[in-house]
């Protein structure tokens, strides 16, 4: 986190093209989560459905809760380091404060959201998949657009 | 005036907390529900694979001939140790060093809780690898260090909650403040 102290971080010679390319990481990440995401549980509502609650007309089993958590522990934990770096660069990089304030509460509270709402979904009902649904997308548009926006700021100087 | 690239000058002071401005703050807020979030999924998880008492710890890793459980082999463990390596060090580092612009009081306070969880969180990890191989002595150590790590970790994430939601209500602070010191 220290180059959060670096005064002209898009002309500095090497946070410049470093923190490009970890732009660049965390861009392919997020499009990359989403594929994962939809080959794991669906991103629609019916593939959640099936693919926490199972489908006995199709013989498919629902989800084990077991590995439900497995997933969403490794999913909170690379969220949490993705998005603390994400936001510490969107802060430096980005001179609006209120669009850097609404952006980052956003992409944070639709994560949590998202990363609890999974759980919820498979023991207290399916509304949780439809609140899981809005914040998963939610927290990656969030994303992509500080994302976007990082990196337009940092090429523009 | 030599700004950032001598801030390891002696000449130069930092202000304790004093450039962390509202959205570092508010990230460093959101990194704590994160880690609440994994610290509550990580107890979950070892309660729905292990549990929680000596007995379920011994036939999870032991074995227990007369319930049909394997001992669990020494593969298994490290396919669990292994990730844990990289992720609690990465933790309790990234955790910890936010107090890096914290006041010197809060410093104080949240260095011992990061060595504990660097110790706990080492056994935590390197303990089942030893006792798969045959320490079921070592078995109270372990739940003795899950459990302080566990309750380290929320007091370590209490006391960053404070320092930053504090911060967030108390003032605005610029973007950075470095001072030089008087001649």
């Amino acid at each position: 986190m220290k180059f959060t102290l670096v005064k002209d971080l898009n002309r500095d010679p090497l946070m410049r093209p470093l923190l490009g390319a970890l732009l660049l990481f965390t861009f392919a990440f997020i499009i990359a989560d989403l594929f994962n995401t939809a080959s794991l549980i669906g991103l629609t509502y019916d593939d959640a459905c099936v693919a926490l609650y199972g489908d006995e007309e199709n013989f498919m089993e629902p989800m084990m809760p077991v590995v439900l958590m497995e997933t969403l522990h490794a999913a909170i934990f690379f969220t949490m380091m993705l998005l603390l770096t994400l936001s510490a660069i969107f802060a430096r990089l980005c001179t609006h404060e209120r669009l850097r304030l609404i952006l980052i509460n956003g992409v944070m509270l639709s994560a949590i959201l998202s990363l609890a709402a999974l759980p919820a979904a498979l023991y207290a009902g399916e509304l949780f998949i439809w609140v899981w649904l809005v914040m998963f997308w939610g927290w990656h548009m969030f994303a992509l657009l500080m994302t976007l926006l990082s990196g337009w700021n940092l090429v523009r100087s | 005036m030599a700004y950032v690239r001598s801030f390891n000058d002696p000449s130069f002071r930092v202000e304790p907390g004093a450039f962390m401005n509202a959205a570092y703050r508010l990230s460093i807020f959101y990194f704590a529900l994160f880690a609440l979030l994994l610290i509550g999924s990580a107890v979950l998880l070892h309660g729905m694979k292990i549990g929680y008492g000596v007995e379920e710890l011994n036939r999870y890793y032991l074995g227990d001939t007369a319930a049909y459980v394997t001992a669990k082999s020494s593969e298994g463990v490290l396919k669990t140790a292994v990730p844990h390596l990289g992720g609690v060090g990465l933790f309790v580092m990234v955790s910890a060093h936010f107090f890096l612009f914290a006041s010197p009081r809060e410093k104080r306070r949240a260095k011992p809780l990061a060595l504990l969880l660097i110790v706990t969180g080492m056994l935590n990890t390197l303990l089942p690898l030893l006792i798969s191989a045959g320490a079921g002595y070592l078995i109270w150590l372990k739940l003795l260090s899950f459990t302080a790590f566990v309750f380290g970790s929320l007091w370590l994430l209490w006391l960053l909650c404070v320092v930053s939601f504090s911060g967030l209500v108390q003032r605005k602070c610029a973007d950075v403040t470095i001072k030089p010191l008087a001649d």
